[in-house]
C-alpha cells in the first residue's frame, strides 16, 4: 500500500451558485496521521471533507492526492485510494453485511467481473479487522447503531484505499458505540498506517483519538495543531464563543474541555 | 414578495364576478350587461334572456361550483398529507371517483345521481386506500415522490378499467363517451341545483379544519404533541375531499389539473396559511373554470368545435406541474 | 435461490405451451406437433402454428423480458422499488406520436406504426433527460419530471382523441390499450435488433447499479460516474421498452411488477436479478397475452387489461408480504438491542 499526502490547496468550495462556504483553505493531511476536523455549525468541516472525497468540485484551487489533482484523476483510481463514509449511509434494503462490504470491491473489479474469492477473501479480512464477521449473513438495517458503523467501516477498507475520510461518523451514536468507533479507527491507523480524517462534533472525542486537530470557522482554518495546542481557552472562545475550562485528561493525559457558558461577542 | 392574503382574496372574489358576468356576456350569442342583469333579476323577458338564464347561468354556475369544489379538494389533499402534489388527479381520485359513477350508471344502469356520487366516492376512496398501499412499498412510504409514482400508477390502472367499461357500454349509451371527457357544456342542470349544498357544506368543512391543518404541516408528532387529533382530522378532511371530489365528477366528469395548480397559485399570494389559501384556492380555481369554458366556448370554438374543459385545463395544466416541479426539486 | 429461477422458468415454459395448444382456432395437441415438424399437416394448421402462434409467443416472451428487465434496472437506478418504464414517459410518448399519426396520416402505411412509437418513446426520453441534466439526472428529478411528462403526452393524446375523427381515433384507442394482435416474424424481426444489444448492455451495465443503490456520495465514492452511468442506464431502459412498446402499444406494471418479485426472490448478482426480472416480465405477458385471446374468443381482449389482472395477484402478495417484512424488520431491531 502506498501511503499519498492529501492537500487542499488555496481550495474555494461551494454549493450551487452561492456564496463560497470554504475559501482560500491550505492544508495537508501527512500519512499515517489522524486528523479530526472540528468547528462550530456551518463552518464548512463536512463541506472540506466532501472536497477532500472529490463529491465537491472545487470552485477555485484544488485538491491534490501525492502532489496530483483529483480533478485530474480516473475516479476508479481515486477510489482506490480513497475510502468516504458520509454522514447518515444508507444502505439499501434486504442488503447483507457481506453484501454491503463487498460492494467495496467495485473498484477493483473490471465490469464483467462479479465477487472472485480473493474478493470474498479481502471483505472476510475487512469484516474480521472491523469485527463484524459474526454478523457477516444478517441484514444491515437489523444491526445496532455502533455496528453498522463498523459494517461501513469493513466496506471502506475492503476497498484498500490507504485514506479514510468519515463525515460525522458517531453523531447518532451512544457513548459504547462511540468508543466502539474510535477505537476501531485507532486500531487501523496503528495496525494498518491507514491515514484517517474525521469530522467530529465532540471536542474531547477528538483530543482523545487525533493526533492533529483542524479548528474551522467560517470557511477558514482557524487553528491547526496537536491537541494540545488548538483546545486552548482563547481558541475555543474565538471560534466557538463560549468560555471553557481546559485540563488534563487523568486517562489519556490530553486535554479535556468543560464548557463554562456563552460569551457573546463584543 | 410580502404576503397579502385579504387584498388576494378580495381580487380573486372580484374575479370570479367578472369572469361571470364576461362568461355571460359572451358566447355564441354576445349580449349587454344590461341583458344580463335583466335576465338575472327580472323574471320574463325577451328570448335573449330567457336563453342566458336557461342555457348560460346554469353553466358559468357549473363551472364556478365544480371549479371551487375541485380546488378545495386539492388545497385539502396538500394540507393534511403535507405534499405539493396533492390533488384529486394526482392521488388517482379522479380516476377512482369517475370508475364508480362509470360502473353504477352505465354498468348497473342506475338512473339516480345520489347512488352515482355515493359510488364515485366509494371508488374514490378505495383508490386512496390502493395508492397509499402501494406507496408503503417504498421505503420512505409518504414522501412526495413515492405518493407521486403510486397515485400516477393507479390513475392509469383505473382509467384503462373505466375506459374498457365505456366501450363495452358505448353502444347502449352513446353519450358515455362525451360524458367521460370532463366538459361543462352539455350537462344536467338539476345535479348542478344538487350539489351546490354539497360543496359548499365541504368547503365549509374545510375551512373549519384549516386551523388544524396549518399545525398538521408541522409534522404528526409535532402536532399530537400540540394536542391535535390527527386521526380524526384525516378522516374529516379525507371525507371533504371525497365529497367535493365525488360532486365535480358526477356533475361535470373528471376535469384536471385545477386542483393541484389552484392551490399553489393561491399559496403564492396568501402564504402558507390555510384559512387562507382554502378560499383563495376556491376562488381561483372557479375564476380559471369559467374562464375556461368561456375560451372553449368562444376564442377556441372555430378551431375546435368546443373542445372539452378537460383538454384546455390539461393543456394549460401539464407545462404549469412542470414549473411546479422544478421547483420542489429545488428546494430538496 | 436457483429454486426461484427454476420456478419461473418453468412458468414461462408452461405458459408458452399452453400459448401454443390454446387458441380460437381448435387443434388438437397432436396436430400442432405435427403442423410444426410435418411438410404434410394442413395448411391451416401450419400457417397458424408457424406464421401467427409461435411468433406471437416469442414475440410475448422478448417484450415482457425487456419489460421486466427494464423495470428493475430502473427500480435499482432511481432507488425506488415503485419505479417503472412507464414513468419515463416512454409511453405515452409512443402513444401521443401513433394518436397522432393514426389520425392524421390515416393513408400511410401500417409498416410505419412500430416506428412512429419508437419514435414517440425516444422523443419523451430525450425529453426527460434534456429537463433533468440541470438536476445531473438525480433520482427524485428524473422520476417527477417523468410523470409531468407522461401526463403532459398523456393530456395532449386526450385533445387529440377529441378532435380527431372518431373513426381513426377509435384506431388509435385501439392501439393505446395494447395488444398483440396479428404480429408475426415481421414484428420480431423489428425487435430482434434492438433487444439483444439492449439486453446485452443491460447486463454489462448490472455491476453498476449495486453502486447507484447506495447513497450519491458514497457510490462517488467509490467510484461511480453518476451523470454519465445514469444516462447510459436510462437510454438503455428507453431503448428496450420502447422497442417492446413499439410492438405491443404502451404497457404499464410489468416493469414495476417484475423488478419488486424479482427483488424479493433473489439473493444473488444484480445480474441474476436482471436476467429473473426479465423471465418474470415475460411469463407474465405471454399469460395475459394467452387470455386475451381465449377469455371472449373469437375477439381479443386488450392487453393492458389483462396484465392488470395477471399482475394484481402478485402485486396483492407483494403488499402483504412488504407488511410482514417491515414486521419482522422492528422485532428485529428490538431484539438486538436496537439502535
Amino acid at each position: 500500500m502506498t501511503f499519498p499526502h492529501l492537500a487542499a490547496i488555496d481550495l474555494a468550495l461551494a454549493y450551487n451558485s452561492e456564496h463560497p462556504v470554504v475559501e482560500g483553505l491550505n492544508l495537508v493531511i501527512q500519512p499515517g496521521t489522524i486528523t479530526a476536523l472540528v468547528g462550530p455549525n456551518g463552518c464548512g468541516k463536512s463541506t472540506l471533507l466532501r472536497g477532500f472525497a472529490r463529491i465537491l468540485k472545487p470552485r477555485s484551487g484544488s485538491v491534490e492526492l501525492s502532489g496530483e489533482p483529483l480533478e485530474t484523476m480516473d475516479t476508479l483510481a481515486v477510489a482506490r485510494k480513497l475510502g468516504i463514509l458520509p454522514q447518515r449511509p444508507v444502505a439499501p434494503e434486504g442488503v447483507t453485511v457481506r453484501q454491503l462490504v463487498l460492494l467495496g470491491r467495485y473498484p477493483h473489479q473490471n465490469w464483467w467481473q462479479t465477487s472472485g474469492t480473493e474478493d470474498v477473501h479481502i471483505a472476510d479480512a475487512a469484516m474480521r479487522n472491523a469485527e463484524v464477521l459474526e454478523f457477516a449473513d444478517r441484514l444491515v438495517v437489523s444491526l445496532s447503531g455502533g455496528q453498522q458503523q463498523r459494517a461501513w467501516i469493513a466496506m471502506i477498507l475492503a476497498q484498500q484505499s490507504s485514506v479514510l475520510l468519515l463525515d460525522e461518523p458517531i453523531t447518532f451514536l451512544d457513548m459504547a458505540h462511540q468508543l466502539e468507533v474510535l477505537d476501531l479507527l485507532r486500531k487501523l491507523n496503528a495496525e494498518a498506517g491507514i491515514t484517517i480524517v474525521l469530522v467530529l462534533h465532540d471536542l474531547n472525542l477528538a483530543a482523545r483519538y487525533a493526533g492533529k486537530m483542524i479548528l474551522m470557522k467560517d470557511g477558514r482554518i482557524a487553528a491547526t495543531g496537536s491537541p494540545e495546542e488548538v483546545m486552548t481557552k482563547d481558541l475555543l472562545l474565538g471560534v466557538f464563543s463560549v468560555r471553557c475550562h481546559i485540563l488534563q485528561d487523568p486517562v489519556t493525559n490530553r486535554p479535556f474541555c468543560i464548557p463554562i457558558d456563552i460569551a457573546l461577542p463584543d | 414578495m410580502s404576503r397579502q392574503p385579504w387584498p388576494f382574496l378580495i381580487c380573486a372574489g372580484c374575479a370570479v364576478l367578472l369572469a361571470a358576468i364576461f362568461a355571460l356576456c359572451f358566447g355564441a350569442l354576445h349580449v349587454s350587461v344590461s341583458t344580463v342583469v335583466h335576465a338575472l333579476f327580472l323574471p320574463g323577458g325577451n328570448l335573449d334572456e330567457v336563453a342566458i338564464r336557461s342555457l348560460r347561468v346554469p353553466r358559468v354556475i357549473l363551472a364556478a361550483i365544480v371549479g371551487a369544489a375541485l380546488a378545495g379538494s386539492g388545497a385539502l389533499l396538500q394540507g393534511i398529507t403535507r405534499n405539493p402534489l396533492g390533488s384529486p388527479d394526482l392521488f388517482g381520485l379522479l380516476s377512482g371517483t369517475e370508475c364508480g359513477v362509470v360502473v353504477v350508471l352505465y354498468v348497473f344502469g342506475s338512473h339516480s345521481e345520489l347512488i352515482a356520487t355515493l359510488a364515485g366516492i366509494a371508488g374514490g376512496a378505495l383508490a386512496l386506500v390502493l395508492v397509499f398501499a402501494i406507496a408503503q412499498l417504498s421505503r420512505q412510504s409518504h414522501s412526495v415522490v413515492a405518493v407521486a409514482i403510486a397515485g400516477f400508477s393507479v390513475g392509469i390502472l383505473v382509467d384503462g378499467i373505466t375506459g374498457i367499461l365505456i366501450k363495452w357500454r358505448e353502444t347502449q349509451y352513446e353519450s358515455l363517451n362525451r360524458w367521460a371527457e370532463g366538459s361543462i357544456g352539455g350537462r344536467d342542470p338539476e345535479i348542478t341545483r344538487a350539489i351546490v349544498p354539497v360543496v359548499l357544506l365541504a368547503l365549509a368543512v374545510g375551512m373549519f379544519c384549516a386551523r388544524q391543518l396549518n399545525v398538521v404541516n408541522l409534522g404528526d408528532e409535532v402536532a399530537i404533541g400540540l394536542g391535535l387529533r390527527t386521526r380524526r382530522l384525516r378522516l374529516i378532511t379525507f371525507g371533504a375531499v371525497l365529497a367535493l371530489t365525488a360532486c365535480s365528477v358526477t356533475a361535470a366528469g373528471p376535469i384536471a389539473f385545477i386542483g393541484l395548480i389552484a392551490p399553489h397559485v393561491a399559496r403564492a399570494f396568501t402564504g402558507p396559511d390555510y384559512r387562507f389559501v382554502i378560499p383563495g384556492a376556491a376562488l381561483v380555481g372557479s375564476a380559471a373554470l369559467i374562464l375556461a369554458d368561456l375560451c372553449s366556448r368562444t376564442i377556441l370554438a372555430g378551431v375546435f368545435d368546443e373542445l372539452p374543459i378537460a383538454a384546455l385545463t390539461s393543456a394549460i395544466g401539464a407545462p404549469a406541474l412542470l414549473f411546479i416541479l422544478r421547483r420542489q426539486i429545488r428546494t430538496s | 435461490m436457483k429454486r426461484a429461477f427454476g420456478w419461473i422458468v418453468l412458468l414461462l415454459l408452461s405458459a408458452c405451451l399452453l400459448s401454443l395448444f390454446l387458441g380460437e382456432y381448435r387443434m388438437a395437441p397432436a396436430m400442432v406437433v405435427r403442423a410444426i415438424f410435418s411438410h404434410s399437416a394442413p395448411r391451416a394448421d401450419r400457417f397458424i402454428t408457424t406464421s401467427v402462434r409461435i411468433p406471437r409467443i416469442l414475440i410475448g416472451v422478448l417484450t415482457g423480458f425487456s419489460f421486466g428487465v427494464s423495470g428493475v434496472m430502473l427500480q435499482s437506478l432511481l432507488r425506488n422499488p415503485l419505479a417503472d418504464p412507464g414513468l419515463l414517459g416512454v409511453n405515452d410518448g409512443a402513444g401521443l406520436l401513433v394518436t397522432l399519426f393514426l389520425v392524421y396520416f390515416p393513408a400511410a402505411s401500417g409498416w410505419l406504426l412500430p416506428a412512429v412509437a419508437f419514435a414517440g418513446a425516444m422523443l419523451a426520453i430525450a425529453a426527460l433527460l434534456a429537463l433533468t441534466s440541470k438536476f445531473a439526472f438525480q433520482p427524485l428529478s428524473v422520476l417527477l419530471n417523468g410523470i409531468a411528462l407522461s401526463l403532459g403526452f398523456y393530456s395532449l393524446t386526450k385533445i387529440v382523441k377529441t378532435v380527431g375523427d372518431w373513426q381513426r381515433v377509435q384506431s388509435a384507442i385501439d392501439w393505446l390499450q395494447g395488444n398483440l394482435t396479428g404480429v408475426s416474424w415481421p414484428q420480431l424481426q423489428i425487435l430482434l435488433p434492438w433487444f439483444i444489444p439492449g439486453l446485452a448492455a443491460a447486463l454489462v451495465t448490472a455491476k453498476l447499479l449495486d453502486i447507484h443503490e447506495l447513497s450519491d456520495d458514497s457510490a462517488i465514492g467509490l467510484g461511480a460516474r453518476l451523470g454519465r452511468e445514469r444516462v447510459v442506464v436510462l437510454s438503455i431502459v428507453a431503448v428496450l421498452s420502447g422497442s417492446a412498446i413499439s410492438v405491443t402499444g404502451p404497457v404499464y406494471f410489468v416493469g414495476f411488477l417484475s423488478g419488486n418479485l424479482a427483488q424479493r426472490l433473489v439473493i444473488g448478482s444484480k445480474r441474476e436479478t436482471i436476467l429473473l426480472a426479465g423471465f418474470i416480465g415475460a411469463t407474465m405477458v405471454v399469460l395475459a397475452d394467452l387470455l386475451a385471446r381465449l377469455l371472449i374468443a373469437p375477439r381479443e381482449l386488450r392487453l393492458f387489461f389483462l396484465i392488470n389482472l395477471v399482475g394484481a395477484p402478485a402485486l396483492a402478495w407483494l403488499l402483504i408480504s412488504q407488511n410482514r417484512i417491515a414486521k419482522l424488520a422492528a422485532a428485529r431491531a428490538r431484539a438486538h438491542g436496537g439502535k
